[in-house]
C-alpha cells in the first residue's frame, strides 16, 4: 500500500526538478544568470555573454592612452522614478536623468566645475550677471537644434510655469535662487540676472545638482509635467536615451546618444540592474561595481574578500553621522560646557576604527567633512577623554552624589538621557556611543526607531540628544546656512541654536562674490559652530567600492555628489576619464 | 427563499467589508508615525525639503494640507472615477504601480493556491489511510515542524541552499534584466525559473496547514458508513481514497483554503521581500517605509479586493462541490 505513495512522490519530485532545471537551461544568454551559474565569489569573465565587457584590459583610461570602448557598464540599479526632468526621485533619480538632460556646466571628481552644454561662461564683477555661451552644435536627441531660448524656457517652466509645482531637487534650487530674470541675447547666448549675488549659483543653478534643460518644443504644452510620460518626455540633450524601464523590478537601460556635444560616449550602454546587495550581486557576476555602505555595517570578513577577489577604490567621504544637541531640551543641553563634554568623552578615533573597520575619518567640529574644499582648519578636535569631560561635567553641577555611578541633576534628580537613533543605519553607533558616555557617568538610553520615524523626530526636534546621518557635508557650504540658521525645516537642521554672528557670516558667505571673501566668512563661521557644538559630526565613512578592472577602470568620488557614488558620475561613462582633459 | 437570499447578504456584507476596508486603508497609513514628505528627503544625498513655502506647496500638491475630512472624502472621491492617486516616494500613478507589481504577486499566490491545495488533497488522504505508519508519521512530523517556520525563515533557507550552496536558481528579481532571449518560450523559463525558489516557499508554508486538516478530516471520514459500504461493494482502493473519502474531505478543505487566500497575501509580502521578487509585497514594504499614504491606500485597497475576489471563488467552488452548502 505505501509503495505508490512513494512512487507518486518521487515522480513529483522528478517534475519539479526537470521543470526547474529547464527553466535555468532557457536563460543562459542573461549576465544574470551565468552570474548565478559561476557564483563561487569566482571573478566574472565580463566578456563571456557578450554584454559586458569591452577590451579595456590594461588601458589606462585616466591617462593618455584613448581608452577602448565598453559595451554595457552594469551599476546598482532602484526605484527612482521615470528619467524624465519632472518624474526622477531624488539624488540617484537626479542622476538617471541626468543621463538624459544636460545642465549648462557640470563636474569632475577634483570638484572642479567644468563646460559642459555650455563652452564657457563668465560673471560680472557684481556678482549679478551670469552669461552662459552654448555649443554650436547642441542639439536634442530628436535632431532639433538646442537654442539659448530653450534654456530660457527651462527657467520660466519652473519660475512662472507649471514645472515649480513637481517635488523633485533641481525644482526646489532653481525656485530657491535669486534670479530676476533669464533672458536670451542670441542663438548661443543666455544670460541670468540675479536680484544678489549667490556663491552656489554654479552648482545650484547652471551645474551638478542645477536645472535640466529641457526642450520647449516638447514641454510647452505640457501642464502636469510629473505626470508626463508619452515617449518624447524622454527627449534630451544629454549623453544617453533611455532604452528600457522596469518600474516594479528597478531597472534601466540607458543607451549612448553617439551626436552628443562631447562625442561618442565610451560607454555604449549603463545599465541600472536590480540587486538585493551590491557586493553579493559583484561576486556573482551580476555588477562591474559595488559600492559599499560602511554606515550600515559591513562584516570585515566580506570586504576582506571583496579586497582579494577585486580592485579596490576608496576615497574620502562625504556623508557623516553627527550628534544633534537640541538646545530646547533645556538645562543642561543648552550648555555649551556639556555639549564639549560630549564632544571630549566620545572617543571618534575609536567610532572609526571599530564601526568602519578603520576606513573612514573622524568628522569634523566645524560642520563640514574634513575632505570638504571649505572645510576650516585648525578647529578644536576636543581629544581631552573622559577626564576632560569630566571636568566641564562637575562644573556644570552634573555630579553624582549618591555613588550609585552615575551622575545626577544639580538638584539630585536623576538624569536619564534618551538617544534618538535610526534603524537605517548600524545600530551599533548608539550602542557605543551610550558605552563612551557611561564611562563619564552619563546614563544614556539608545532610542533606535524605523526610519520614517526617526527622520520625522529629527525633523520636529522631538529629541534632547540624536544620531542623524546625512550627506551633505561634502557638498556646497551653503549647507551651514541650512542647518543652523532660520526655522528648522529638514531631519538634518540643528534645532535651539541661535546665534547671530552665524546668521551674520552665513548671509555672507551665501553673496561673497570671489573666493577669499567666502573662505573668510566661512572660516570664522565653523569657528563658531566648533566652540559651540550644536552638532558633533562624529565620523565621516570612506566611499568604498569595488570593481574588475578589466571591464571598467574610471572610478572615483565627485566632491559634492553623493549620489554619484564612485561610477554614477556621466563624465566618467562619456569619457572614460575622471576629469574632462584626458 | 434562504437560498436566494444568501447571495443578497453575503453582497451586502461584503459591500460592508469593502466600506470598513476602505476606511481602514485610509486612517491607518496616518496613524503611523512620520512625514511622508520624508520621502522626499534624501538622507544618503543630503537633499531635503528646507524652504518652508516649498512645503506647502508640495503639501498642498498632494492634498496634505487639508484637513481629514476633507482628504478622506478627496480619496473616496477619487477611488469613485477609478483614480488611485499619485505616489510621492515614487512619483508616480498608484494605478501604474499597482498595474506593474500585482501581477507579480497573482503569479506567486495563484499557483501556490492552487500547487498546495492539491498536494495537500493528496497527502492528507494518503496520510490519513496509513495513519500511524512510517510514512504519515514523517508526513505529520515534517509538515508541523514546516507550518512553524515563518516563510521569511523558510525562504531565507531556501536561498541559502538553492542559490547559494547548490547555486543552480537565480537569487532574485522575477526576471533577468536586459536579458535577450532567443524566443518566447526561453523568456518565460527565465521567469519559471526566478518564479521556483518563491513560488515552492510560499507552497510549502500553506500546504502545511492545508494538510493538517485535511488529514485529520479524512481520519473522521474513514469509519463513517458509505466509507465501509464503498469497501464492502468492492470498489477500487484509489476510487474509495479520493473520490468517497476526498469528496467528503473536499467541503472543509474549501472553507480552510478560503481562509488561506488572506495568508498567502500575506506570505506573499514576506517571500517577495526574501527574494527581491516585485510584487504588492516589495510595493507596500517600501511604502510603509516612506510612508507614502497613496501607495498605502491603492495597493492594501487592491490586495483586499483580490483576497475577497478569490474567497466568493472559493464560496461558489464550494456550492459546486456541495449544493447542500448554499441551502444551509
Amino acid at each position: 500500500m505505501t509503495r505508490p505513495t512513494r512512487r507518486s512522490s518521487l515522480a513529483g519530485l522528478l517534475v519539479v526538478l526537470v521543470v526547474a532545471l529547464l527553466a535555468c537551461e532557457g536563460a543562459v544568454r542573461s549576465p544574470d544568470d551565468d552570474a548565478t551559474a559561476g557564483a563561487e565569489g569566482a571573478r566574472i569573465d565580463a566578456d563571456a555573454d557578450g554584454q559586458a565587457a569591452g577590451d579595456a584590459d590594461g588601458d589606462d583610461v585616466g591617462g593618455d592612452a584613448a581608452p577602448a570602448r565598453v559595451d554595457r557598464l552594469r551599476l546598482a540599479g532602484g526605484q527612482w522614478g521615470s528619467p524624465t526632468p519632472f518624474g526622477y526621485v531624488r539624488g540617484p533619480g537626479m542622476i538617471k536623468a541626468g543621463l538624459v538632460f544636460d545642465t549648462l556646466l557640470w563636474r569632475d571628481v577634483d570638484g572642479e566645475t567644468i563646460p559642459w552644454l555650455a563652452e564657457s561662461w563668465e560673471v560680472a564683477d557684481d556678482g549679478l550677471t551670469w552669461r552662459f555661451t552654448l555649443r554650436e552644435d547642441a542639439r536634442w536627441h530628436d535632431g532639433e537644434p538646442l537654442t539659448a531660448a530653450d534654456v530660457v524656457f527651462s527657467h520660466d517652466y519652473i519660475a512662472e510655469g507649471p514645472g515649480g509645482a513637481a517635488g523633485v531637487p533641481h525644482v526646489g534650487r532653481v525656485l530657491g535662487a535669486p534670479i530676476a530674470e533669464v533672458a536670451a541675447e542670441d542663438e548661443r547666448t543666455v544670460v541670468f540676472e540675479l536680484e544678489e549675488p549667490m556663491a552656489s549659483f554654479e552648482t545650484d543653478v547652471a551645474g551638478l545638482w542645477g536645472m535640466l534643460v529641457i526642450p520647449e518644443h516638447v514641454w510647452g504644452d505640457v501642464e502636469d509635467p510629473a505626470r508626463y510620460r508619452d515617449d518624447d518626455a524622454f527627449v534630451g540633450s544629454g549623453p544617453y536615451r533611455l532604452v528600457e524601464h522596469d518600474e516594479a523590478a528597478g531597472s534601466y537601460l540607458f543607451e549612448a546618444h553617439d551626436a552628443h556635444v562631447l562625442g561618442s560616449p565610451l560607454v555604449g550602454e549603463v545599465a541600472f540592474v536590480p540587486v538585493d546587495d551590491e557586493p553579493r550581486a559583484l561576486a556573482r557576476g551580476a555588477l562591474d561595481v559595488a559600492e559599499v555602505a560602511l554606515e550600515q555595517g559591513v562584516p570585515e570578513a566580506q570586504v576582506d574578500a571583496l579586497a582579494a577577489d577585486f580592485a579596490v577604490v576608496e576615497e574620502r567621504g562625504q556623508w557623516n553621522m553627527a550628534l544633534h544637541t537640541n538646545l530646547e531640551a533645556g538645562f543642561p543641553f543648552d550648555e555649551r560646557a556639556f555639549r564639549q563634554a560630549l564632544a571630549h568623552a566620545i572617543d571618534r578615533a575609536d567610532l572609526v576604527d571599530r564601526l568602519l573597520l578603520g576606513r573612514g575619518e573622524p568628522g569634523s567640529t566645524g560642520g563640514l567633512a574634513p575632505a570638504n574644499a571649505w572645510s576650516a582648519d585648525g578647529l578644536p578636535a576636543y581629544e581631552g577623554g573622559p577626564e576632560a569631560a569630566a571636568e566641564l561635567l562637575d562644573g556644570l553641577g552634573l555630579v553624582d552624589a549618591d555613588g550609585d555611578g552615575w551622575r545626577q541633576l544639580p538638584d539630585g534628580e536623576p538624569f536619564a538621557i534618551d538617544l534618538l537613533a535610526s534603524a537605517r543605519y548600524d545600530t551599533r553607533t548608539p550602542e557605543l556611543v551610550a558605552e563612551q558616555l557611561a564611562k563619564v557617568g552619563l546614563a544614556v538610553e539608545p532610542d533606535v526607531r524605523d526610519p520614517a520615524d526617526a527622520d520625522e523626530r529629527a525633523r520636529a526636534g522631538e529629541y534632547a540628544l540624536a544620531l542623524i546621518g546625512y550627506g551633505d557635508v561634502g557638498a556646497d557650504p551653503d549647507v551651514l546656512r541650512l542647518r543652523y540658521t532660520g526655522e528648522p525645516q529638514a531631519f538634518s537642521a540643528a534645532h535651539g541654536f541661535a546665534h547671530e554672528r552665524v546668521d551674520e557670516l552665513a548671509e555672507r558667505q551665501r553673496r561673497a562674490v570671489d573666493d577669499d571673501e567666502r573662505a573668510a566668512a566661512l572660516d570664522e563661521l565653523q569657528a563658531i559652530l566648533a566652540e559651540e557644538l550644536p552638532v558633533l559630526s562624529l565620523y565621516v565613512p570612506s566611499q568604498l567600492g569595488f570593481f574588475d578592472p578589466g571591464a571598467f577602470d574610471a572610478f572615483a568620488a565627485t566632491p559634492g555628489c553623493p549620489p554619484c557614488g564612485l561610477s554614477r558620475n556621466k563624465l566618467m561613462h562619456v569619457t572614460g576619464a575622471t576629469t574632462l582633459e584626458r | 427563499m434562504a437560498e436566494r437570499r444568501r447571495p443578497a447578504v453575503s453582497a451586502a456584507l461584503s459591500g460592508l467589508t469593502l466600506a470598513a476596508l476602505v476606511v481602514l486603508v485610509f486612517a491607518l497609513p496616518r496613524a503611523l508615525p512620520g512625514d511622508p514628505l520624508a520621502a522626499l528627503d534624501d538622507p544618503t544625498s543630503g537633499v531635503a525639503i528646507t524652504d518652508p513655502e516649498l512645503r506647502e506647496r508640495v503639501l498642498a500638491h498632494y492634498g496634505l494640507d487639508q484637513p481629514l475630512p476633507e482628504q478622506f472624502a478627496g480619496y473616496v472621491g477619487g477611488l469613485a472615477t477609478g483614480d488611485l492617486g499619485w505616489s510621492i516616494a515614487r512619483n508616480a500613478p498608484v494605478s501604474g504601480l499597482v498595474a506593474a507589481h500585482l501581477p507579480w504577486t497573482l503569479l506567486l499566490m495563484g499557483p501556490a493556491l492552487l500547487l498546495s491545495t492539491a498536494a495537500s488533497y493528496v497527502l492528507g488522504i494518503l496520510a490519513a489511510w496509513h495513519r500511524g505508519r512510517t510514512g504519515d508519521r514523517v508526513a505529520l512530523v515534517g509538515l508541523t515542524a514546516l507550518r512553524a517556520i515563518p516563510e521569511y525563515v523558510l525562504a531565507t533557507l531556501l536561498l541559502i541552499a538553492f542559490a547559494v550552496l547548490l547555486p543552480v536558481l537565480p537569487v532574485g528579481g522575477a526576471r533577468t534584466p536586459f536579458a535577450e532571449h532567443g524566443s518566447g518560450l526561453a523568456a518565460l523559463a527565465d521567469v519559471g525559473a526566478h518564479l521556483v525558489l518563491p513560488l515552492a516557499t510560499l507552497t510549502l508554508s500553506l500546504t502545511a496547514t492545508l494538510f493538517l486538516l485535511q488529514r485529520h478530516t479524512v481520519v473522521a471520514v474513514l469509519g463513517a458508513d458509505h466509507m465501509l459500504l464503498a469497501e464492502a461493494k468492492g470498489l477500487p482502493l484509489r476510487r474509495r481514497q479520493f473520490v468517497h473519502a476526498g469528496r467528503s474531505a473536499l467541503l472543509p478543505l474549501l472553507t480552510a483554503v478560503g481562509l488561506q487566500v488572506a495568508f498567502a497575501a500575506q506570505g506573499a509580502v514576506f517571500v517577495e521581500a526574501v527574494f527581491a521578487y516585485p510584487g504588492m509585497g516589495s510595493l507596500l514594504l517600501e511604502a510603509v517605509a516612506a510612508r507614502d499614504y497613496p501607495v498605502l491606500e491603492g495597493a492594501f485597497l487592491v490586495l483586499a479586493l483580490v483576497v475577497l475576489a478569490v474567497n466568493l471563488l472559493v464560496d461558489l467552488a464550494a456550492r459546486w462541490v456541495d449544493p447542500r452548502s448554499a441551502a444551509s
